[in-house]
């Protein structure tokens, strides 16, 4: 078993991997990913809209031991994270990091949001920084 | 000692995209990628205990199955003897 306390860096190693086979590997497998994870969120997306995001990313925030601060604001929801905790161990490893590991996030959250009816601007900052900031749309709205 | 030592929540939700990884892997690029990823991973993610076992030390790994068996709630047992160990896992 690898513990789910070191999925990310297992993670890490499959970006390698998927990257070393050809250009658009791996933003074939964020599509896979972003269809999996629409089992936990396109429902709630869609009924909740912003305030069902906010209750998912706060799960999130407590299940993966993240420093962030999610808002819902009448026209946006905004999630900033202050410390991530994936990127986090990811750089904490005894294998490299994938320069690029930062994208899995908006590779599946941005087709996922999409599909639900929103549009998602997405900050990563700085790769080697654990910081990121997203804000999220109604496309109706922007 | 260990290498890694995780506190706080746990996100089961990775066991779920743990299995879909590996099914696309082997599905999409076969046997060899599944291989390819294990090992990196193995050698290099855990590169203190792969040390440790080629120079016939089995304490990191021990220590980590407990550790980490432990936080998952694992039903489990761990027979250590002077011929090395036995993990069997039943849930």
């Amino acid at each position: 078993m690898i513990p789910s306390d070191h999925f990310v860096r297992f993670y890490n190693e499959v970006f390698k991997f998927l990257d070393s086979q050809g250009d658009g590997e791996l933003e074939k497998y964020y599509r896979l990913i972003s269809e999996q994870q629409e089992m936990h969120c396109l429902e709630l997306f869609r009924s909740q809209g912003l305030t069902g995001m906010k209750a998912y990313w706060d799960r999130i925030a407590y299940e993966e031991n993240c420093d962030m601060t999610n808002t819902v604001y009448p026209d946006r929801f905004e999630l900033v994270m202050h410390r991530c905790p994936s990127l986090s161990k990811v750089l904490d490893n005894d294998a490299d990091p994938f320069e690029r590991y930062c994208e899995h996030c908006p590779g599946w959250v941005v087709p996922l949001l999409r599909k639900a009816g929103f549009h998602c601007e997405y900050d990563i900052m700085d790769p080697a920084v654990p910081q990121c900031r997203m804000i999220v749309y109604l496309i109706e709205r922007r | 000692m260990m290498r890694y030592r995780d506190t706080g929540a746990l996100h089961p939700d990775f066991h779920g995209t743990m299995n879909a990884t590996l099914e696309y892997l082997g599905s999409t690029y076969g046997r060899e990628a599944l291989r390819a990823v294990f090992a990196a991973t193995a050698q290099n993610v855990y590169s203190s205990i792969y040390e440790k076992i080629r120079r016939g030390d089995l304490s990191e790994l021990i220590e980590h199955w407990r550790y980490y068996l432990d936080r998952e709630n694992a039903d489990y047992t761990l027979d250590v003897d002077d011929s090395g160990v036995t993990l069997t896992v039943r849930d």
